[in-house]
């Protein structure tokens, strides 16, 4: 009966997480292959785009979320500094790369320089993306789930070990399998102290 | 082919069973850093640095290595007023070394992680070129453990499509986990 609950369980965490877990593998196979010095990904554009900073906004962390609000960027995070003429430069990180914005208000407009990044790039920030200070809907919706996925990942871990003594814990490929990967595994961490 | 991939779903999870559970483990505290209390436990040491053996950041780390035990990647090298400025680091442990000319010395402080945010660190160890095999090994290791996860997710719903009666309830499952996935991923990428 506990492994049958437990068995269902563990498929049906699974399905729920299908698409997560295949982009931790995607974002860990890039992570493996990456070459040194990748850096920033190019500007990919430069936009202008009209913009009034809202009365009653003073701090620049204020003034840079009025920003993100008006160009609905799904800004993870941001920081904030000044360029060479005083305007204010905010740098928001999305999964899809940067965003650099300097606020031209004299002129009531905003400089746009925008550094996409590819594909595997887009995976290996949505895998790394929580929502603790993301006021964007659209990072929340996806962290949302990268949490879920965290807590789904302990458990299917803890519940598949369970499933394979339940079953056939004298299968002798499998204890081979799991001695060598958990050998291994103890083996470095006792190196890397 | 039904064995072969329950076989194959087997293996992957037994032997990705603690590089799995590490990275999911490792990223509550990274969610969650507030849950868990992270200082390094701080040592330091002073050690005499004979000129010959002093002429470059390389140098003095060498001289580290060989003389007094300190093992792991040569990081952020660069002079400094007094000398030398750089970093040691493994997983689970770093050493801030600040090197004096003037006095020979080198002044070593290790900074020792606990347990959940070494697992931290080495979540974050990736990669194939580090200096240093414990971390080149730890990339290896998320090279296997990807491949794992994106195994253990095909031949999981393989074997899930298998089971006749789970079929219904895990096809409701199965939309309603993609639906919300892609529409979020979908909306992410064109924003």
């Amino acid at each position: 009966m506990l492994t049958q609950w437990i068995k269902k369980t563990h498929m049906y965490l699974g399905l729920l997480n299908l698409s997560i877990l295949l982009v931790f593998g995607i974002a860990g196979l890039k992570a493996t292959i990456r070459f040194q010095g990748g850096g920033m990904p190019a500007r990919t554009g430069q936009q202008y785009a009209s913009f009034r900073m809202p009365a009653g906004i003073t701090g620049d962390r204020e003034a840079a979320e009025a920003v993100r609000a008006h160009l609905h960027i799904p800004a993870v995070e941001f920081n904030v500094g000044r360029d060479s003429n005083n305007n204010l430069r905010c740098s928001f990180y999305t999964p899809n790369g940067p965003y650099y914005v300097t606020a031209l208000e004299k002129e009531n407009r905003l400089e746009i320089a925008v550094h996409r990044s590819g594909m595997l790039s887009f995976f290996d920030n949505i895998h790394a993306m929580s929502s603790r200070s993301a006021r964007d809907w659209r990072v929340r919706l996806w962290a949302a789930y990268n949490e879920f996925s965290i807590w789904s990942l302990t458990a299917m871990s803890l519940s598949g070990v369970y499933l394979w003594l339940a079953s056939r814990p004298r299968f002798r490929w499998a204890q081979i399998f799991f001695v060598t990967g958990s050998a291994s595994f103890l083996t470095l961490y006792y190196f890397s102290r | 082919m039904y064995h072969w991939l329950r076989n194959t779903h087997l293996f992957f999870g037994s032997f990705c069973f603690l590089s799995v559970l590490m990275y999911s483990v490792s990223s509550i505290e990274m969610a969650h850093g507030s849950w868990f209390h992270g200082e390094p436990v701080v040592t330091s040491y002073r050690f005499s640095i004979s000129p010959e053996n002093a002429g470059s950041v390389r140098a003095v780390a060498r001289e580290l290595m060989d003389r007094h035990g300190l093992h792991g990647e040569l990081r952020q090298g660069n002079p400094s007023l007094e000398g030398y400025q750089f970093n040691i680091v493994r997983p689970g442990t770093g050493f801030v070394i600040r090197y004096n000319r003037a006095t020979g010395t080198a002044e070593v402080e290790k900074r020792e992680w606990g347990f959940m945010r070494m697992l931290v660190r080495i979540h974050e160890t990736s990669a194939l070129y580090n200096n240093h095999w414990v971390s080149n090994m730890w990339g290896a290791f998320t090279g296997i453990a990807s491949v794992g996860l994106i195994t253990l997710a095909l031949t999981g719903i393989y074997l899930w499509f298998r089971i006749h009666k789970e079929r219904k309830i895990g096809a409701v499952l199965l939309i309603l986990s993609l639906g919300y996935s892609l529409t979020a991923m979908v909306l992410l990428r064109l924003a």
